[in-house]
């Protein structure tokens, strides 16, 4: 354990996430400035940032656990986050917003339990997946302990967010598909034919999503309904041309891209930073995927390879829904971009994933094996920067009374804001 | 496992090569297009127009001015007969007007142009609390109400001394250009430049940023002043209009200029107009200056120019002397002057042909050039026969003549006529001198001592005089004189006609003239101190 402990983990994939992170809090910062809150242009990117800070903090717990714990507290996890995706129909703890009930109120944050949800059901099914080798056998065991995941896939639905139900059900789908249990997908074919008969009948009655199926296949039929949101980020998107407009250059945010902050925030990042941009964006994913597959390839233990196929899928997904969508090749659906799209619970989640991918990567055989030298550097500088935090971890008191200090900080310049807002009003 | 989990992942990478030509469609092939339509919706380009120059009057005072008016335009919707009823007594006009207009199927029709801004108060009174529905495709100010119509704030050129002056500052037409007198003649410095004003704006039209700015101020046209009076106008209007109203007058003209400088300091006729409303008169009135647009054959100025030319050329020939006339030449006021003399001087001998080029001098044929459009130039043909047969072969405007007056009281100094201050071809510092001042000094003594010459009680110390001559045809009297005093002298026309034979004219005109002269006797007494 001490062992492994002192390994480091994948600085590479550490330092592109960092590198999106930083992409994207710039780009939400150019995004919503100009309409967060008149006197308050930082508002929204400040949230964002503690976020993010949090996301991060618990991403390096999360490095810093034992596997062995993640593979203990996985039922608990899941048990939770059932739990809130219950409380979330409860008047008093839940916030409602068109017509949703997907978040829970927990004084004056506002959390989205279904990314948790997500979270702990990739958690869950990675261990139960990779709990026998012969699950065959064991069938009625499995699809019995699959039910707190069906019943979170339900409740998700049921909020209703369908955009995260559907991620959550491509991500199981594709670690049932790579696991020793995919005849289950055939075993459930029916279901899947029911399933998918359902949603085509669905579609094909006339409905708020059965219009947003036809504005995927032909947004200028209503450009000023259902199809105004893409029509409009493809023209501003269209307009950033090879190299951009640059930095805050953007327009599209000025009220004519909805949603420019959060799902369509590749939209003011392709405009300020055009082709150029993008490929960048696109490169550093493909990093990003490359040291994913590196981990596992370079992993000889099944649930360590299902929790990072599993998290990387739940950000993946995402990222190929959010571009789909915006791109004109998939329906639209309301899904955040990762590490872009301005959102507290969402940039948490995401990070723990990557959190729990990294700690998978200290445990990978050789992970060193081709970084180069001034990564290695790079290396070097956080691995103090470790024995730093390490050496806090000594004064427990004094990092509790920084951690008290911070949040008292964030609280008291929150209140401040709204107090003024309230004043303003 | 491990293939699988491959092949997801090559999937994925498919998925981004989709992106990716996506992403170059979108980006290179169809930027250009999706940069046009970005523009279009960002770029608010404003046409930004100043005002129309000022015209006012050698103290300031305004002549011409713009101001915001109303119009009142009606939609393709249906209109409820109780708004047709509102709009009918709001634009003033029938409702058969408003129906006919309904009935047309353009989404734009106007129904009144160029209101009071106060007709406003009555629209906001009658809809209220409708709010107006801006419609942003148009242009700025425009404003459409549910109720099928709508308004727009239109510029209107507005003349407050309305009748006063009008025949001389002239009017715009509903697209401000000048139509007629100065407006028309100074259009090109009066018109406000046009520009773009350029901004980014938001999806509710704010704006984001300025690219082009535009000061208003920057694009107004240039004010004019004038070298009218309207306080002298004035006052010789009430005259005129109380003789019209008296003795039914059909045509009252006045005109009074300064002989040395040429500055038109007043000019008012009647019938007159108001320019603010010149669609209510007839295109006769308000086209027709008759100081610059009606050509006479004006035989009393054709007599100073023939007394001149005599008098300096000495000239006895009898044959083309009206009878008349030659009592006065035989007279001992031509005694100084000799033809040696004269000779010496303009170095010619007097001959028809001689007193063809002193009315070619005095300006006749030859429009004045005064700062109005459209000026008739007049005919100088054969003015002795003229003289002798009134023929009427030689025509000459009003102003023309006035010129002709300027010039022998003015110590036979060239005058050309002028409205406008500051004029651009200065014509003072080149005046060309006709005659000797003996011989002006002598034909103004010989006018001052006519029997048409004025005498006033009250002002005796001013040197006045003036000749006057009645058309038979038109049946209509004029007036040619002068008032002289400390170093001013003030040409003063006037022409009166009722085309009705057996009114005393005479009678009225000398009436008139003794009013009109006083007034500007008065006139420049106050203002002989002024700069």
């Amino acid at each position: 354990m001490n062992k492994m402990k002192s390994r480091p983990f994948d600085q590479i994939l550490f330092f592109i996430v960092l590198i999106l992170v930083f992409m994207g809090t710039i780009n939400i910062y150019s995004a919503t400035h100009v309409f967060a809150y008149a006197d308050f242009p930082t508002y929204m990117i400040f949230r964002h940032v503690w976020f993010t800070l949090i996301g991060l903090l618990i991403a390096y717990l999360i490095t810093r656990f034992p596997i062995q714990l993640l593979w203990t507290i996985s039922g608990y996890l899941v048990f939770y986050t059932l739990m809130a995706l219950f409380l979330e129909h409860i008047p008093s703890v839940s916030h409602s917003a068109g017509g949703a009930s997907r978040w829970l109120k927990i004084g004056s944050i506002y959390l989205m339990p279904s990314y948790f949800a997500q979270f702990s059901c990739v958690m869950y099914l990675s261990k139960i997946l990779s709990e026998t080798e012969n699950i065959a056998r064991k069938w009625s065991r499995l699809i019995i302990r699959l039910i707190p995941i069906i019943l979170s896939f339900i409740m998700i639905l049921a909020e209703p967010n369908l955009s995260e139900a559907i991620i959550l059900f491509l991500v199981i789908f594709s670690m049932i598909n790579i696991s020793n249990a995919r005849k289950l997908i055939y075993y459930f074919g029916p279901f899947f034919i029911i399933i998918f008969i359902a949603i085509t009948i669905n579609l094909l009655t006339p409905s708020y999503r059965a219009a947003r199926m036809t504005t995927f296949l032909n947004p200028a039929r209503d450009p000023h309904g259902m199809g105004y949101q893409i029509i409009q980020s493809y023209i501003f998107m269209g307009s950033g041309g090879l190299f951009g407009q640059g930095f805050d250059k953007g327009i599209g945010k000025y009220g004519y891209v909805p949603g420019i902050g959060t799902d369509f925030a590749m939209v003011n990042y392709i405009e300020e930073y055009g082709l150029v941009g993008f490929l960048i964006f696109i490169s550093l994913l493909m990093i990003l995927i490359f040291r994913i597959i590196h981990i596992i390839r370079h992993n000889s233990i099944t649930y360590q390879k299902m929790l990072v196929f599993g998290f990387s899928g739940l950000i993946l997904w995402k990222i190929v829904i959010n571009l789909g969508t915006i791109f004109g090749l998939l329906p639209m659906t309301s899904i955040a971009l990762p590490f872009f799209s301005y959102g507290g619970s969402s940039q948490i989640v995401n990070l723990a994933s990557i959190g729990v991918i990294l700690l998978i990567s200290r445990d990978t055989i050789a992970n060193r094996d081709y970084v180069p030298l001034l990564l290695h550097k790079l290396e070097t500088s956080l691995n103090s920067f470790n024995r730093w935090m390490d050496s806090l971890k000594k004064h427990p008191i004094m990092v509790f009374f920084l951690f008290i200090i911070s949040l008292i900080l964030f609280f008291l310049k929150w209140f401040l804001e709204i107090f003024k807002l309230r004043g303003m009003k | 496992m491990e293939n699988r989990i491959i092949l997801w992942f090559a999937l994925l990478g498919l998925f981004f090569v989709l992106l990716i030509i996506r992403s170059f469609h979108f980006l290179v092939i169809e930027s250009a297009q999706f940069t046009d339509l970005k523009n279009n919706n960002v770029i608010k380009k404003e046409i930004v127009v100043g005002s129309r120059g000022r015209i006012r009057d050698r103290n300031g005072s305004i002549l011409a001015q713009d101001k915001p008016s109303v119009s009142i335009y009606l939609g393709d919707q249906q209109i409820l007969e109780k708004d047709q009823e509102f709009l009918a007594k709001l634009a003033g006009v029938p409702i058969k007007k408003i129906q006919s207009l309904i009935e047309k199927k353009a989404k734009f029709k106007w129904l009144a142009r160029q209101m009071p801004l106060l007709t406003l108060d009555e629209l906001w009174k009658y809809l209220s609390p409708s709010s107006p529905i801006t419609s942003p495709v148009i242009g700025n100010n425009r404003y459409f109400y549910d109720h099928g119509f709508g308004y727009v704030i239109e510029i209107k050129r507005e003349y407050p001394y309305e009748n006063l002056g009008s025949h001389l500052t002239g009017f715009t037409g509903v697209d401000n250009q000048g139509l007629s007198g100065l407006e028309s003649f100074y259009d090109t410095v009066l018109k406000p430049k046009n520009s773009d004003s350029i901004r980014l704006v938001d999806v509710i039209g704010r704006t984001i940023k300025i690219v082009r700015e535009v000061n208003k101020n920057d694009l107004n046209g240039k004010d004019i002043d004038t070298t009218l009076d309207i306080e002298l106008t004035s006052k010789l209007s009430d005259i005129l209009n109380s003789y019209k109203r008296v003795h039914d007058l059909s045509k009252v003209v006045v005109a009074v200029m300064d002989a040395t400088s040429g500055e038109l300091i007043s000019s008012y006729s009647l019938p007159s107009y108001d320019p603010n409303n010149y669609r209510k008169y007839s295109a006769q009135i308000y086209n027709t200056n008759v100081l610059i647009h009606e050509e006479r054959c004006l035989l009393s100025p054709l007599f100073l120019i023939l007394t001149a030319a005599v008098l300096e050329q000495n000239m006895s020939d009898t044959s083309i002397m009206p009878a008349h006339f030659l009592d006065n030449l035989k007279s001992d006021i031509l005694k100084p002057v000799t033809a040696k003399s004269i000779k010496s001087i303009l170095g010619f001998s007097f001959n028809s042909k001689m007193f063809l080029k002193y009315c070619k001098n005095f300006g006749l044929g030859i429009d004045t050039g005064v700062d109005l459009p459209s000026e008739k130039a007049g005919d100088i043909d054969d003015p002795i026969a003229t003289l002798l047969n009134s023929t009427g072969m030689t025509k000459m405007t009003a102003l023309q003549a006035i010129r002709v007056t300027a010039i022998i009281v003015n110590n036979g100094i060239d005058v050309l006529p002028r409205i406008r201050q500051g004029h651009d071809n200065d014509y003072s510092n080149n005046k060309q001198k006709l005659l000797l001042n003996v011989t002006s000094n002598t034909i103004r003594s010989y006018l001052s001592g006519q029997e048409d010459a004025l005498q006033f009680s009250s002002v005796n110390d001013f040197e006045y005089g003036g000749v006057q001559e009645y058309l038979e045809a038109d049946h209509e009297m004029m007036y040619f004189g002068y008032v002289r005093n400390l170093g001013r002298t003030y040409v003063v026309y006037l022409s009166v006609g009722n085309g009705i034979n057996g009114v005393n004219l005479e009678k009225i005109i000398r009436g008139m003239t003794k009013k009109i002269d006083y007034t500007v006797c008065k006139y420049i007494e106050s203002n002989a101190y002024k700069k």
